[in-house]
Parts: C-alpha cells; sequence; structure tokens
C-alpha cells in the first residue's frame, strides 16, 4: 500500500495507517477532495460535494484519534474514512435530490438510517452522487441534471442507478460509497465500473430516509473497491430498524469474520443455463468462460442448473417496479417541499403513468396480480435451486460498458441490461458482484447469488475469490482515459 | 390480454390524468407507443399458470410489526414546514383541489 495515494486506499489499508498513524483523518480526506478537484468536471460523479463539513470532520476525528488512540475505532469502526453517498439518502441540511429537478433545493429535515448509522461510525460524508432520476435507469442518464461517465472509457456509462457512486469509487474520489438496489442499481454499476458491490437481502438494510423507488424491493448497500470492505460496511449499516417496519430480525453475523465459516472449495456452486444461453457480449463470455475454469483449478464444484426464464422476472419486475413508483411519486405535489409535478422528468413520468395503469380497475388482477403471483413462482424456483447448491454464480452483466447514449434506444433499457439481477433482486436475495477481469480496456464481473439472508456466505465467497486473483486491484488510469 | 393492445392517446390520457400529470399532445403520442412497446414485453406473464398460486407482495413474510416504544421524535413545526413553498400562520397553504375540474 505504500505506492498508493492515500485516495487509493480501501477501507482496511486506510484503518491501518490511521491506527499507525502514519496518515491523518485530514490528510486522507484532503487526499479525495483533491481528486474530485482533479478529475470530476470529466467524470461527473458527484451533484454535491460537502467540503467543508468532511473537512471539519476530518478534523473531529483526528481530534478523537490523538485522544483515545487505537481505542478511538471501538466504539467507532469506520472512524475517518471518507465516503461518498447516492443522492437518494436523506441527509440532514444537505440537499438531496434523487437526480430530479421535482426535488432540486430539498434540503431533509431528517437522516436516513444508512447514513445516520456511517456517521455514528465514524465516516465522513465527501458528497452525493449522481444517479438516474429517483433510480429510474441503469445509466445515469435519465439524471435531471448530467450524465456520468465511465472511469475506465469516459465515452461510455458508468451503468446506475448507483452510476455516481460506481464512478466516484472507481476514479478513487472516495474511499468506499454507498448506492441502492432495486434491481441492478448496485451490481450493475459495480460491474461496469470494475468495482465491488453488495446487495444486500431485502430487509436487511433499513430502507428509512430512502427516496423510494420500489418499496418491495429497494436495498440500500455498499459499492467498494474489495469484498473485504463491503464486509465493513455491511457490519455497521445491516439490522433491524424501528423506523423501517420491513427490516428483518434476524441476528448479523460478523461479515468480516464470513471466511472463517465457508470456503469456496467446499461449496457447491450453480450456473443457471438461463444465465449463461443468453446473448453474453463476446468479452464478457470470453472472461465468465475463464473464471469458471479458474475456480474449476482452484477446487470449485459446480452443478448446471435449469430456471425460470429470466424473461419473466423481467416482466414482472417492469410491472411491480412501475405500479410502486407511481404509488410513491404521487406524494410529490409540491406543497411541503419539492417543485409543483409539471418538474418530473420523461423516465419519471413514463413509470408513474404505466403504474397508474397495471394498478387501476380492470387491469390490477391482469397485471399487478399476476406478477406477485410469478414472484411466487420466482421465489420457489430459487429454493429449489438452493436444495441442490450453496451459491449461484452469474455474469453480473450481459454486456460490456457501452456508449453513452445508449438508454434512449429502448423504453426498456434498464430492465433489459438488468436481466441477470431482476431474478433475486424480485426473490429479495443477497449477492457480491466482483471483476473478473477487463476486455477491451473495461471490466468484465461475475456475481455470486446466495438465499435470503445468507450475506456471510456470499460475502465470504468474494472475499476468498479477491484472495485468489488480482482482478479487483485494477483501476483505470484517470490521466490516460479522462484525455480523451 | 391475449391479443397485442395498443395503446391510444385517449388512454394515456386518461392515465395522465389518473396520474396527476399534464402532458402536450407530442407527449401523449409518444408515450402511447412506449407503454405500447413495454406491454408487449410484459405480456408474457401469460404462458405461466399461475391458477393455484398465491400472491408474494413482501419477500420477508413479515406481519403486523409494531414499534416498541411508545415516544418516538418527530420533526418541530418549523422543521416540517422548512422545504414548504407556501406556508401561513405556521401551517401548509395547499391548491384548491375543487376549481380544477378533476374533483
Amino acid at each position: 500500500m505504500h505506492n498508493k495515494n492515500l485516495n487509493e486506499l480501501t477501507i482496511v489499508e486506510s484503518l491501518t495507517l490511521l491506527k499507525e498513524g502514519k496518515i491523518s483523518s485530514v490528510e486522507l480526506t484532503k487526499a479525495c477532495l483533491d481528486q474530485i478537484d482533479k478529475y470530476d468536471n470529466k467524470i461527473k460523479a458527484y451533484i454535491t460535494v460537502t467540503r467543508d463539513l468532511a473537512l471539519e470532520q476530518a478534523q473531529t476525528a483526528d481530534a478523537q484519534i490523538q485522544q483515545l488512540g487505537i481505542n478511538a475505532w471501538d466504539s467507532q469502526p469506520l472512524l475517518g474514512i471518507p465516503y461518498s453517498c447516492k443522492d437518494n439518502f436523506s441527509t440532514k441540511g444537505i440537499e438531496t435530490t434523487a437526480s430530479s429537478n421535482i426535488l432540486k433545493g430539498y434540503i431533509p429535515p431528517y437522516e436516513s438510517t444508512v447514513t445516520q448509522k456511517l456517521k455514528d461510525a465514524g465516516a465522513i460524508l465527501l458528497g452525493k452522487t449522481n444517479m438516474d432520476a429517483f433510480a429510474h435507469g441503469s445509466s445515469t442518464e435519465t439524471s435531471d441534471f448530467f450524465t456520468t461517465k465511465n472511469p475506465w472509457n469516459v465515452s461510455t456509462t458508468p451503468g446506475g442507478s448507483s452510476g455516481g457512486t460506481a464512478a466516484a469509487v472507481a476514479a478513487n474520489m472516495c474511499i468506499f460509497g454507498i448506492g441502492s438496489e432495486t434491481a441492478g442499481s448496485i451490481r450493475g454499476p459495480a460491474a461496469w465500473c470494475g468495482i465491488t458491490g453488495l446487495k444486500p437481502s431485502y430487509g436487511r438494510v433499513s430502507r428509512y430516509g430512502v427516496i423510494a423507488m420500489a418499496s418491495s424491493t429497494d436495498s440500500p448497500g455498499p459499492l467498494a473497491k474489495t469484498a473485504q470492505d463491503c464486509a465493513l460496511i455491511a457490519n455497521i449499516i445491516a439490522g433491524k430498524d424501528n423506523l423501517d417496519a420491513t427490516t428483518a430480525d434476524s441476528p448479523v453475523e460478523n461479515y468480516l469474520h464470513s471466511t472463517d465459516h465457508y470456503s469456496l472449495k467446499t461449496l457447491k456452486i450453480g450456473i443457471p443455463k438461463q444465465y449463461i444461453n443468453i446473448e453474453l457480449e463476446d468479452g464478457v463470455r470470453t472472461k465468465i468462460e475463464d473464471t469458471i475454469a479458474f475456480l474449476k483449478d482452484y477446487g470449485v464444484t459446480f452443478k448446471e442448473l435449469d430456471m425460470l426464464d429470466t424473461k419473466y422476472s423481467i416482466a414482472v419486475y417492469t410491472i411491480l417496479q412501475r405500479s410502486e413508483v407511481s404509488s410513491n411519486l404521487a406524494r410529490l405535489d409540491g406543497i411541503r417541499y419539492g417543485q409543483t409535478r409539471d418538474s418530473f422528468g420523461t423516465e419519471a413520468r413514463n413509470r408513474m403513468m404505466l403504474g397508474a395503469y397495471t394498478l387501476s380497475a380492470g387491469y390490477y388482477d391482469a397485471y399487478y396480480a399476476k406478477a406477485q403471483k410469478v414472484r411466487t413462482l420466482i421465489i420457489e424456483d430459487f429454493a429449489k435451486a438452493f436444495k441442490e447448491v450453496d451459491l449461484i454464480l452469474a455474469p453480473t452483466m450481459p454486456n460490456l460498458a457501452p456508449k453513452v447514449g445508449i438508454s434512449e434506444s429502448s423504453p426498456l433499457f434498464g430492465e433489459l441490461a438488468d436481466v441477470l439481477q431482476e431474478p433475486s433482486s424480485i426473490a429479495g436475495l443477497p449477492a457480491v458482484a466482483v471483476p473478473c477481469g477487463t476486455y477491451n480496456g473495461l471490466p468484465v464481473s461475475i456475481q455470486f447469488i446466495g438465499p435470503r439472508l445468507s450475506e456471510e456466505l456470499v460475502l465470504a465467497a468474494g472475499i476468498e475469490y479477491q484472495k485468489i486473483n488480482t482482478h479487483h486491484l485494477n483501476f483505470p488510469d484517470l490521466e490516460r482515459t479522462t484525455n480523451v | 390480454m391475449t391479443q397485442k393492445q395498443e395503446f391510444t392517446i385517449e388512454d394515456v390520457r386518461k392515465i395522465a390524468q389518473l396520474s396527476n400529470l399534464s402532458l402536450t399532445e407530442a407527449e401523449l403520442e409518444k408515450y402511447a407507443v412506449m407503454f405500447t412497446q413495454t406491454l408487449d414485453h410484459i405480456n408474457v406473464l401469460e404462458e405461466l399458470n399461475t391458477e393455484n398460486v398465491t400472491e408474494t407482495y413482501q419477500v420477508n413474510n413479515l406481519t403486523n410489526i409494531f414499534y416498541d416504544k411508545e415516544n418516538t421524535t418527530t420533526l418541530s413545526q418549523t422543521e416540517a414546514l422548512a422545504n414548504a413553498s407556501d406556508t401561513k400562520d405556521g401551517l401548509f397553504v395547499t391548491t384548491g383541489v375543487f376549481e380544477n375540474g378533476n374533483a
């Protein structure tokens, strides 16, 4: 880690140096802010940079470290670590827009549970990152403000909806990031930006204070430089929350110790043929086949699975998502907060109206109720699979990061791009997406999907996978990629 | 539902009203095309037999969750009004609902 710039450090590396007194939180925070100054005019990851607040918090962290020494981390495990946060998490006193014009200028009077927990753990907020407006998309192109660029190649999209966070992590403009996934919004941008993302089980991480997209699948989670960092963040943000009645009551394991309990060599991993025998871009197929061969050599046992066609998940997700969006965005009336409904962008209007249709009298049974029944079939399909295997491995995205402008080509761009994530999202399952190489200078990713609340298992798989290869250590050369 | 559905401009006008959105004629046409394309994708669900299948509205099967404390912190009146477009005497000023013909 000695040859790394401070902003390039992982959480674990940063904590080691902070604990050894070799760096200060102010130095670490300044390094991230300097990187933002240097490159964010090209990448456009951040909507708001909370520079003064971040430096102030870093000074406070350094004072606590000075006073308490190594004990400072006992109650604040992320003390002094700067992070970026997707702009759909309510941050008290800091503008929160979900990248929408209708929420432009909105200053939340309360804090989301996730950001509160991170604050309590001593993490330092660097700013709020760009996303598809209200998370409606997989490219950040539906942001009402601007499009974020992929740090690996600025003519391509970082993915979305947590594209700003993913780009900020990949461009080392933070130590870690926070995003949210409804179906693909953490794993997709993590894949295209060559970083690691954890999509927790539905209900494992509180949704309180997260601007709702589809309430029955929204799952906040970390985007980071390693699976180990994701485990460390999950330790902080997971758990029952009285402010979100859908959070699971089951205990939170210490995810950092997950590899003590599981080993890839003793797990049976399923590969659904429906996730492989689809149109995978050549580079993706090559890397996935290489990865499977690599893991077989390592000693992993694989089994082919026959599961439901993913086209049903696209349909279920499309119906549920639009229905829930129409209900969630109905509350924005411009009276209590936000602008008037004329400010909604094209994509939000599209989704609200289609949702109003699928929920309306005469169509409810044909669409919404039907989709919820098929969701039951999808859950049963996974339950059957997990009787045969411990984990599922699949490509995270079927293609490499496409050119900016791709989302204009289809009203279902996101739904089709996220096809390999929709089934597990609908079923509320956890998954870890990890880089497995690059092709033509763009990252490729695999995901490990586990049964509900098996965060420990999927993180163990991700952590061990990163112990046996170096793909996660590759970061884009911004000097080159942003000078085109 | 078995035959191909086409959204008409009138269909879109109706759901725009349900969604409390005003659209231009050009937008109505655009959304009619988009919705027709989207329905093509979602109609594949008809291929699956769900006759004896129950709906899953929520994946973690929790029911009747109650808050276990009596007193909770709430926003102060000032905080609650801080983002309002218009306030009067410490209250939100709302728009009338009877004048717009939709009531």
